[in-house]
């Protein structure tokens, strides 16, 4: 199985859960690298977004709020790091704050270099960085077609938000 | 609660911190009683109430017991506690609440539940991005909340309007506005303590 037919079955998985919505841009619409692995979502769970990235991360921490578990969609680290607001001072802290456990499953993807490289501002890779800044959100990297299930399976099953990072290179 | 139970819960919660009780920023509120009074008379049990960092009188109108509201500020959460019980989330961030409050809104429409969600922020917040987004997506897309800009003409200590050299406010029907002057300072209680 390839790394791409894995996340289609992954993305299948999850929203064969009736909590889940899927939220981002180009989830209805088409028009980026991650689209066609949502071919076994049906269109009443998704949610197509404007280009507002920090917005959309709010927002599916209050979807979260309200018992859904949304799969916030970001194509590439570069798009994500807009949202950190939400993502590191909202989504990340609520647990420390009160008794809300806001579960949202965040899925980005690192910018492939070859055959094309996309450049310095779709490229990059946060990992590492926001390793250090998230304190209850899990972080897990999908490295090779055999991690894609198992770790959306793991993210599904988290009580906590999980940021699950994608490797657009592993698409070919 | 009443305007004068109001301003004696802000008064013992700034003789709290003066008596260094609390080892946290508090932000006290005072004088937009009245507004708030009449507001709140429209929020429903199964309502949302978003709040900023200045809260406590949210909190008290929302109907969370007096006893509770204290326990919190003297834990040190007085800019951010949250209670899924009383569905009320405040956040210590600008602007914070705002994507948070539209989401829950969302929620609540897809879900076809009764109830709606209620933001107060303030008029430095309503000149933020993330505010026309909220409101613009809220507006677009039908959902149950309404904006209410707590217009004191102060950001912290800034004047909201000559920051921005005009005075700034996305049209909509969600969106409403009340003007008061602030009573304490931008946090705390105006008497330095020395921890």
């Amino acid at each position: 199985m390839t790394y791409k037919e894995a996340l289609t079955l992954a993305m299948t998985m999850l929203a064969e859960d009736p909590r889940t919505l899927f939220v981002g841009q180009t989830v209805v619409y088409g028009g980026q690298t991650m689209f066609p692995t949502l071919r076994g979502v049906p269109m009443e769970k998704r949610i197509e977004m404007p280009v507002a990235e920090d917005f959309q991360m709010g927002f599916c921490t209050g979807l979260a709020l309200k018992g859904f578990i949304p799969v916030s969609i970001y194509p590439r680290w570069d798009f994500l790091i807009l949202a950190a607001n939400q993502l590191v001072n909202h989504l990340d802290k609520l647990p420390l704050m009160g008794d809300f456990r806001p579960r949202v499953i965040i899925r980005t993807g690192v910018g492939p270099r070859h055959p094309l490289d996309a450049g310095p501002q779709h490229t990059q890779d946060h990992t590492a960085a926001f390793r250090r800044m998230l304190h209850t959100v899990e972080v897990l990297e999908l490295r090779s077609a055999d991690e894609v299930l198992p770790s959306y399976a793991l993210a599904l099953a988290c009580p906590r938000s999980v940021l699950v990072v994608e490797h657009l290179e592993l698409y070919r | 609660m009443t305007a004068e139970e109001l301003r004696a819960f802000e008064r013992d919660i700034a003789a709290d911190f003066e008596a260094k009780k609390i080892h946290a920023p508090v932000h006290l509120s005072g004088g937009n009683e009245d507004q708030l009074i009449e507001l709140f008379k429209e929020v429903a049990p199964e309502d949302w109430v978003f709040a900023t960092y200045r809260n406590h009188y949210h909190a008290l109108l929302r109907g969370i017991p007096a006893e509770t509201v204290k326990a919190e500020i003297l834990a040190g959460k007085s800019m951010f506690w949250s209670s899924p019980t009383h569905r009320f989330v405040t956040s210590a961030i600008v602007g914070g609440i705002l994507p948070i409050a539209a989401g829950v809104a969302a929620g609540i429409k897809r879900r076809g539940e009764p109830g709606q969600v209620w933001v107060f922020l303030g008029d430095m917040a309503a000149t933020t991005g993330i505010f026309h987004e909220a409101v613009h997506y809220a507006d677009g897309h039908d959902l149950p909340m309404r904006f209410i800009v707590e217009d004191n003409g102060l950001s912290t200590d800034s004047p909201t309007r000559a920051c921005w050299g005009k005075d700034i406010l996305v049209p909509s029907p969600r969106v409403w506005r009340y003007t008061y002057k602030r009573v304490w300072p931008h946090v705390n209680s105006g008497v330095w303590v020395n921890f």
